[in-house]
């Protein structure tokens, strides 16, 4: 038995030895010289795996008793996870080194965060997704304070700790009713025992503290006011990471539980997600129009994008798993390009952060000012970019699921959502000139901002056929 | 429940009686002490300086270093009652599991020590 | 009553007694220490439902390691409580809607609490995981029997390092991340001391540790000069000797205490000890400061 239960998970388990291994060699070697190299190696790492889990294939294994659930729809996540997380460490290692940052336990952190996110998207136990969580969170905590000399850093740290700690308490709070009237944590066994239909009423408690929990962990409205201080606060790598894989994990996370565990009481949580969806789509939306710091607005940003991929989640079909998954991939695509770019604006080595410095841009940096465009027209939604297809995609899964309003309000926080968007590409085109930023840029970050603004336009073609693996592992996951 | 109450009876009477003697050596100091205060007597200091500011100040954060490393051991030694309690009947699974575990926190271990974290400097 | 359930009362008094206390109590210390008798009494309670390993646990853990960090941190950490509290009490209104409201939930939740039908039936995991090899050595006659009398802390350690094998070492990758984030976060290397290194210490080798050299008579050496030939060879060579620096020697003996910030404590200064004199060839050899 545990022979082909340690098969299942031996991504995870490679990944965390190669941490440790890493940790070892680090350590004894010479420490933070290493630290380049680590980097390297650990994004190798997550590709390599990234790249075995989406040419592996397989079929729908449960393994440790059903705690471990590696479907199509947890290899979908995890691919985007792994991706993600390579991409950001090897757009990191110039900014941080640059800054004294580079220590070597970074790139460990963040593959330890990773092994966590992987557990939570293949999670078929309750216990073991608090487990993968706080894993993941554990590690994030640390990453985002790891500027210990900063004020910023460290209370982006402190403030992410305490309200993240907070929401594991929901989380557990909800667990523990949910496992009080089941009887068991298992994702089989709860949703045998809660049946069809409507939700007991104690049930209903405990459901409505998971799902406070998770919304805490993939910020949406109105659990997302450590977003904006922690994305500041944070060495702009960091927040570039966390814009990426953990909001996969955590809406991956989010799916699984409500359908694994509660797909018998979809209208019972329905609501509530359509709720934190459209709250998170129009405070996002609202929030970032008087931001003038550009992680800030990032912040902003993610929480109205995790409004939409919610809805997705409401509609509470295998189509709106779908769209969420295609959401999701492609969201995360268009930030790591962001962020490449932002992470390239430096005046006299010095990072700069106010989108007021943005002024005639294009003037002097036509192809980057082209290429962070493309990324905020498809940011934005606009048409025929991929980020349209995105919003389309989650847009028709509400409709087909009969909730017209929430797909009408959707598209009004649409058009909020673009504003700010456009403001930056209007500064960048039209606004008054700024003194002018450091032109350099490092080929690393310089690629990922081509190949993210390529993927945006060629995109369009087929979406690269992710539909359809979104399509496999959303039929995975909902039954 | 009477069962495990009677089980952990002994402890019950000693928690008891500490507390019981306790609050009747509070009680008799009340009681039965001569108090005479004047205000020289229940000063800060009858003789000496007064303190020269608050007893609360800024501390190395290396004493919570220590203590925290000291929790994460704790909790791994607590980790290892059941493992011992059950060890009869627990298969080779069982006992590679905690092999495996005390392994990751050697490794941790071996991570700070080389680090320097259990140096007082 | 009977004495389980006059037990029971004790304690559930003693926890809420204590947890209303370390919210009001106007002494951080004290706060710290009504918690520590909350947990001791939630122990009790946990006691009394047969969960001996968790009570056991609270005790070696809260009480053991997490109530002296918080005492640390209460008492050492520079921090004004009184305007902190002062704070409070702007928030406590809402605090309170807060927790009525939560209350109120609660009181709801548990007010119409049911289990699922089947939820019995899936609860049984310790009797399978503990059954099997017991009946067959026919120690118990069933699996049932042996459940009853199993004990707790026994019947989790079959679970834990079998059953939850991934989550056990899950719980092993978490405590590593804590423990290198505490690290990462918190260890600086002062590198305006010097430190002692054990393994140079301990491979020296005291052949080697000073070195004679012979000195030809009649240079400027003036204190040399007054001195008896035989007897005062090594003052005389002092000056010659490759002597080893002797570690943290410009280190006041005030510098690393605490209160040593005002330098008002001058204790050292007025009763100070004259160094002893110590005998001059043996002086320069050692490696370590004064003290011995």
């Amino acid at each position: 038995m545990t022979n082909a239960d340690i098969q299942t998970v031996l991504p995870e388990v490679l990944l965390a030895a190669y941490a440790m291994l890493a940790l070892m060699f680090g350590v004894y070697t010479t420490k933070d010289k290493v630290a380049p190299l680590l980097v390297w190696v650990t994004s190798a790492v997550l590709a390599v795996l990234g790249l075995w889990i989406l040419t592996g294939g397989g079929g729908d294994v449960a393994a440790f008793g059903g705690m471990i659930v590696n479907d199509a729809f947890a290899r979908f996540a995890k691919v985007v996870i792994l991706f993600s997380a390579a991409a950001v460490l090897l757009m990191s290692e110039g900014y941080m080194a640059k800054r004294g940052l580079l220590r070597f336990e970074y790139p460990l952190l963040v593959a330890l965060a990773v092994v966590g996110m992987m557990v939570m998207v293949s999670a078929g136990d309750l216990m073991a997704l608090y487990m993968g969580l706080e894993l993941q969170s554990l590690a994030l905590y640390v990453v985002a304070a790891l500027r210990r000399d900063s004020v910023k850093s460290t209370e982006a740290g402190l403030k992410y700790f305490v309200l993240g700690a907070l929401s594991s308490g929901l989380l557990l709070y909800g667990a523990s009713l949910v496992y009080g009237f089941a009887g068991t944590t298992l994702f089989t066994g709860i949703i045998a025992a809660v049946g069809e239909g409507q939700a007991p009423l104690g049930l209903l408690f405990g459901l409505v503290f998971v799902i406070a929990g998770m919304a805490f962990k993939v910020s949406a409205a109105p659990f997302h006011m450590w977003t904006p201080d922690v994305y500041e606060g944070s060495p702009t790598p960091v927040t570039a990471f966390f814009a990426t894989a953990p909001k996969m994990a955590a809406m991956g996370l989010f799916a699984r539980v409500v359908h694994d565990a509660f797909g018998g009481v979809v209208g019972d949580w329905q609501q509530i997600v359509a709720f934190l969806a459209v709250a998170s789509m129009f405070l996002g939306g609202i929030a970032a129009i008087g931001q003038r710091n550009i992680k800030r607005l990032m912040a902003y940003s993610s929480i109205s994008h995790m409004g939409f991929a919610l809805m997705g989640l409401a509609a509470g079909t295998a189509f709106g798993v779908q769209a969420m998954l295609v959401y999701m991939a492609i969201y995360v695509t268009m930030n790591i390009g962001v962020f490449a770019f932002i992470l390239a604006m430096e005046r006299d080595g010095a990072p700069v952060v106010r989108i007021d410095e943005l002024g005639g841009y294009s003037k002097r940096e036509p192809l980057r000012a082209l290429a962070m465009l493309v990324l905020l027209f498809s940011l934005a939604g606009v048409p025929p970019l991929v980020g349209f297809f995105g919003k389309f995609y989650v847009l028709r899964a509400a409709m087909d699921a009969g909730m017209t309003w929430l797909a009408i309000a959707a598209v009004i926080a649409a058009v909020i959502n673009a504003f700010y968007y456009l403001r930056i590409v209007f500064l960048m085109y039209f606004g008054e000139d700024a003194e002018a930023m450091d032109s350099g840029i490092s080929p690393v970050l310089w690629g990922f901002l081509m190949a993210s603004a390529a993927i945006m336009v060629v995109g369009i073609i087929n979406l690269f056929g992710v539909e359809a693996i979104a399509a496999t592992a959303a039929a995975a996951l909902v039954n | 429940m009477d069962d495990i109450v009677r089980d952990y009876l002994p402890i019950l009477i000693f928690l008891s009686l500490a507390i019981g003697l306790g609050i009747v050596l509070i009680l008799a100091a009340v009681i039965v002490a001569v108090r005479n205060p004047d205000p020289e007597k229940v000063s800060a200091y009858e003789c000496g300086f007064n303190a020269f500011d608050d007893a609360r100040m800024k501390f190395d954060v290396r004493f919570y270093l220590v203590s925290i490393l000291f929790i994460i051991f704790d909790l791994e030694i607590a980790m290892l009652f059941p493992w011992a309690v059950s060890f009869q009947y627990l298969g080779d699974t069982g006992f590679w599991s905690m092999m495996v575990f005390l392994g990751v926190l050697t490794i941790g271990f071996a991570y700070e020590w080389k680090k320097g974290a259990l140096e007082w400097e | 009553m009977t004495f389980a359930a006059f037990a029971f009362y004790l304690f559930a008094f003693a926890v809420v007694a204590g947890g209303l206390m370390v919210v009001v109590a106007r002494n951080p210390v004290h706060s710290v220490l009504w918690l520590i008798l909350c947990f001791l009494s939630s122990a009790g309670l946990f006691v009394l439902v047969g969960a001996e390993f968790v009570a056991m646990l609270l005790i070696i853990v809260y009480v053991g390691a997490v109530a002296v960090l918080f005492l640390f941190v209460v008492m050492m950490l520079d921090v004004d409580f009184a305007e902190l509290k002062a704070e409070m009490a702007n928030y406590m209104p809402l605090g309170l809607v807060i927790g009525v409201v939560l209350l109120m939930q609660l009181g709801i939740a548990f007010g119409v609490w049911q289990s699922a039908d089947i939820a019995e039936s899936q609860r049984a995991a310790p009797v399978i995981a503990v059954g099997a090899e017991d009946v067959g050595e026919g120690l118990f006659s069933d699996s049932d029997a042996l459940l009853s009398q199993t004990h707790n802390t026994r019947a989790l350690g079959t679970l834990i390092y079998d059953d939850y094998l991934l989550l056990f070492q899950l719980a092993g990758l978490i405590l590593l991340v804590a423990m290198i984030g505490a690290i990462v976060l918190t260890l600086r290397h002062r590198t305006d001391i010097k430190r002692q290194n054990i393994v140079a210490q301990m491979m020296r080798d005291p052949a080697k540790a000073m070195e004679l050299k012979d000195v030809k008579p009649g240079r400027d050496y003036d204190r040399t000069r007054t001195l008896p030939h035989r007897r005062c060879r090594a003052v005389r060579d002092r000056h010659f000797r490759a002597v080893p620096e002797p570690q943290e020697r410009d280190r006041h003996p005030d510098e690393h205490r605490i209160d040593a910030a005002g330098g008002e404590h001058q204790f050292r200064g007025v009763l100070g000890l004259p160094g002893r004199p110590g005998r001059a060839g043996l002086h320069p050899v050692r490696a370590d400061r004064g003290g011995g």
